[in-house]
């Protein structure tokens, strides 16, 4: 069987409260790539510290880690 | 065929102000930062987020309201990784695609305020959707 290609825009994959966990979740982990102070309204200009190629695998690794950790609805 | 940035949906539906104000008021607890509104910022913000979040918007819109949404820096601390989050996690909600990883770090250097308009434009255009 031909596999089927994955859709971007296509949902819903996880519920409200679960969104918001990993929302969360998320902004915790990138808490030190920020300046705690509001940087963008003084200056207008934002600071995000970079988290180079390791950052991206991390990604890409957290991307598929959700993969697994989905229940089919 | 439309690309990702043109993507219309209730893409911010899940994150009512209440959410906003527990994600931040979270942050703040883990960081060990001061969770409070600022004097100018929260209000105009608040008023909003609350007119809009549930609006049908592009993908590309939605990314903006949520870089104005920083901007207008609703809390005293925090308020990059907060807007930046709601971005990063809004590609959950599509399949994960190859191109997931990309988006999602685009989204929240975006919101951060550190891609250039021009820039997120190129990356998004490049993720086509139905």
């Amino acid at each position: 069987m031909e596999k089927e290609e994955p859709t971007p825009g296509k949902k819903p994959r996880f519920t409200k409260e679960e969104l918001l966990a990993l929302a969360l979740e998320d902004a915790v982990a990138i808490s030190d790539r920020f300046a705690r102070e509001p940087v963008l309204a003084r200056t207008g200009k934002g600071y995000y510290k970079s988290a180079g190629v390791e950052g991206l695998k991390e990604d890409i690794a957290y991307l598929k880690s959700l993969e697994s950790r989905e229940q089919p609805r | 065929m439309n690309s990702l940035g043109d993507k219309l949906d209730q893409w911010l539906a899940a994150f009512d102000w209440e959410a906003v104000t527990a994600m931040n008021a979270g942050l703040c607890a883990k960081t060990g930062s001061l969770h409070r509104p600022t004097s100018d910022g929260h209000e105009p913000c608040r008023a909003k987020w609350i007119a809009c979040y549930r609006n049908e918007m592009s993908f590309r819109e939605t990314l903006e309201f949520l870089k104005a949404s920083h901007r207008l820096a609703p809390f005293c601390f925090n308020n990059g990784n907060t807007f930046a989050a709601i971005a990063r996690t809004l590609i959950l909600q599509m399949d994960l695609s190859a191109s997931a990883a990309l988006v999602r770090s685009a989204a929240g250097h975006y919101v951060a305020g550190v891609l250039r308009d021009d820039e997120l434009d190129a990356i998004l255009s490049q993720v086509p959707v139905d």
